[in-house]
């Protein structure tokens, strides 16, 4: 049989497999050059970027929990003017060799995504992933993605503001993920993403403390990975826009399962942390699938199960 | 500049030096170009346990590098349970190491406290080294402070005999000095142009305001610490491990530095302590 068919698309931009680095897990691609060929990946997700550097929260920022982890970086980073000159080059020569390249946007305000938007309208740039999900980040992000009015307006306001494809991407902390992504779609959102992480707090017993120093962090990692497949399969199941699943994916297995749910693709983060070659791995794992359940075609399988 | 990268390591054998500090020797070719300060990530094989557990570099010989570590919780646990034949996934050689430029002429004071001994012992040895070799880049002496809690949580105390001056400090004075290292180089009146200091953020914290008094009434020395967090990546993607820095750092212009970048050594002067 031929090689199967690992093309996908979302939003009209066909990406050459499934497979894309979570945000925030994977820097902006350049520390893992090293350890594999980037081009082997359907897309790169970049960190967040704001409009102007952010610092952050204060130290323990992670903490191990039971197959997974916790997280409250608070979305350090450079932010947009840096990233477009001294990040997004190196991006753009990975683009040339094929593999999509989608900057993950976040603020604190409206008015600070749209900043960062306009500033990535003439860039080499194909989707756009709006952050307004991170538990990490007092003003802002999640408090954007939690009410369906807010969500749905920051959704319009960043459409029309974007050069390129938007996608919103989704917190699980809430009551119904259907209502979010329905929100997200009726403000003209070209796909959505989920789920980001699962807002957890860790306690050091003996020393009677928190781990974090933010006290709550975001919980991610194969821990999470089967309320991330259930949400994923509701979102799918009520909105026509495509979903790209994220969420303790580790194996060839566990994305395939996101696909099955109704994911379009993949993002792998965590697991990354773990071993850094993972999402070739992964790649690998899902395309011998395919060869050993003869499909042709891995968007057969999108939704597939229902 | 060799690049961080995965292999897998063949445990060549591994021996408990106090109650819950271990020693292990490993077989990889990480070991060619560990610099002193560096540190690798070992992975679990229970994948229940994602995160890497960071342990800096004791020593390299012939293709081997040793790790001395402290069994914390069940993650090291499971490292303490490896034995001879074994094998370990682990990356390396990661974060920035003791630059020897900044010894070369000097009086160097090495300090290590507790589980900042061993990256310590690396790079004594290699000051050493170089001393003898002689010539401009020599360093002019080479004194060596360490720090225990008691005789009874010694380890690699005898390695240290012969690169230099050894002096040792105790909380109970069961060994040497007792109280801190610092309390032991103001005893001794140990005078030096470089500090190169690993041990507990009070010890660290000691030796920088110690250099600090240092430059304001005679001369201008320098420290340089090593500094550790709780990190997930090991290699700059993640932003968990910083520090706050005194002037803009590399990656986010926020002064938060990464600990496993452009760290875990810096210019004690550098750090927002």
């Amino acid at each position: 049989m031929a090689d199967p068919g690992m093309k996908v698309t979302i939003a009209g931009v066909t990406l050459k497999n499934p497979v894309m680095s979570a945000s925030g897990t994977f820097g902006n691609g350049q520390e893992y050059a090293g350890f594999f060929d980037l081009s082997g990946l359907g897309a790169v997700v970049t960190k967040g970027v704001s409009s102007v550097p952010w610092e952050g929260n204060p130290t323990p920022r992670i903490a191990e929990t039971p197959s997974g982890m916790l997280n409250a970086i608070g979305l350090q980073n450079p932010g947009i003017d840096v990233f477009i000159e001294r990040e997004l080059p190196f991006l753009a020569e990975l683009r040339k060799k094929g593999t999509r390249v989608i900057v993950n946007v976040c603020g604190h305000s409206v008015e600070e995504y749209l900043s960062v938007i306009e500033k990535l309208r003439d860039q080499p740039v194909d989707l756009l992933e709006i952050n307004v999900s991170c538990p990490n980040v007092k003003e802002g992000a999640i408090a954007f993605g939690q009410d369906p009015k807010m969500l749905e307006s920051v959704t319009r306001a960043c459409k029309e503001k974007a050069a390129q494809p938007v996608v919103m991407k989704l917190t699980p902390n809430v009551t119904d993920i259907r209502t979010l992504a329905q929100a997200a779609e009726a403000g003209g959102a070209d796909a959505i993403s989920l789920i980001n992480t699962l807002t957890g707090m860790k306690i050091d017993v003996e020393r009677r403390r928190f781990l974090l120093a933010n006290r709550t962090g975001g919980l991610s990692g194969p821990a999470i990975h089967p309320v991330a497949v259930r949400m994923v399969y509701e979102a799918a199941h009520t909105v026509r826009i495509p979903v790209i699943g994220m969420g303790g994916v580790a194996s060839g297995t566990d994305a395939l399962e996101m696909m099955l749910a109704g994911a379009s693709a993949v993002a792998v983060g965590t697991a990354t942390f773990h071993e850094p070659c993972a999402m070739i791995r992964i790649r690998d794992e899902i395309r011998d699938y395919l060869v050993r359940h003869g499909i042709a075609d891995i968007t057969e399988l999108i939704g597939a199960v229902a | 500049m060799y690049e961080k990268r995965e292999v897998t390591a063949r445990v060549e054998k591994q021996e408990s030096l106090t109650e819950d500090v271990r020693e292990l020797i490993l077989e990889t070719e990480l070991a060619d170009d560990a610099m002193p300060g560096q540190f690798v990530n070992l992975f679990c094989g229970d994948g229940a346990r994602l995160l890497p557990r960071p342990i800096s570099v004791c020593d390299t010989f012939m293709g081997r590098m040793k790790l001395v570590y402290r069994v914390v919780g069940a993650g090291t646990a499971e490292l303490a349970a490896l034995r001879p034949g074994d094998t370990v996934r682990m990356v390396g050689n990661l974060g920035n190491g003791y630059d020897p430029r900044t010894a070369f002429g000097k009086n160097v004071l090495v300090v290590g406290g507790g589980l900042g001994i061993p990256p310590m012992y690396y790079l004594s040895r290699l000051l050493h080294a170089l001393g003898m070799r002689g010539g401009a880049e020599a360093p002019a002496s080479l004194t060596m402070v360490l720090g225990y809690r008691d005789q009874a949580s010694t380890f690699l105390h005898r390695a240290f005999t012969g690169f230099g001056k050894v002096v040792f400090a105790s909380d109970d004075g069961t060994i040497g000095y007792r109280g801190t290292v610092l309390d032991a180089i103001r005893a001794e009146e140990i005078s030096c142009d470089v500090i190169y200091a690993c041990g507990p953020l009070p010890m660290l914290r000691g030796l920088a305001s110690f250099a600090e008094e240092q430059r304001e009434t005679e001369k201008d020395i320098k420290c340089y610490v090593s500094l550790e967090e709780r990190m997930a990546c090991g290699i700059g993607t993640c932003l968990g491990c910083v520090v706050k820095t005194k002037h803009e750092d590399a990656h986010s212009r926020v002064r938060n530095a990464r600990i496993c970048t452009e760290g875990p050594v810096f210019d004690s002067a550098e750090i927002a302590w």
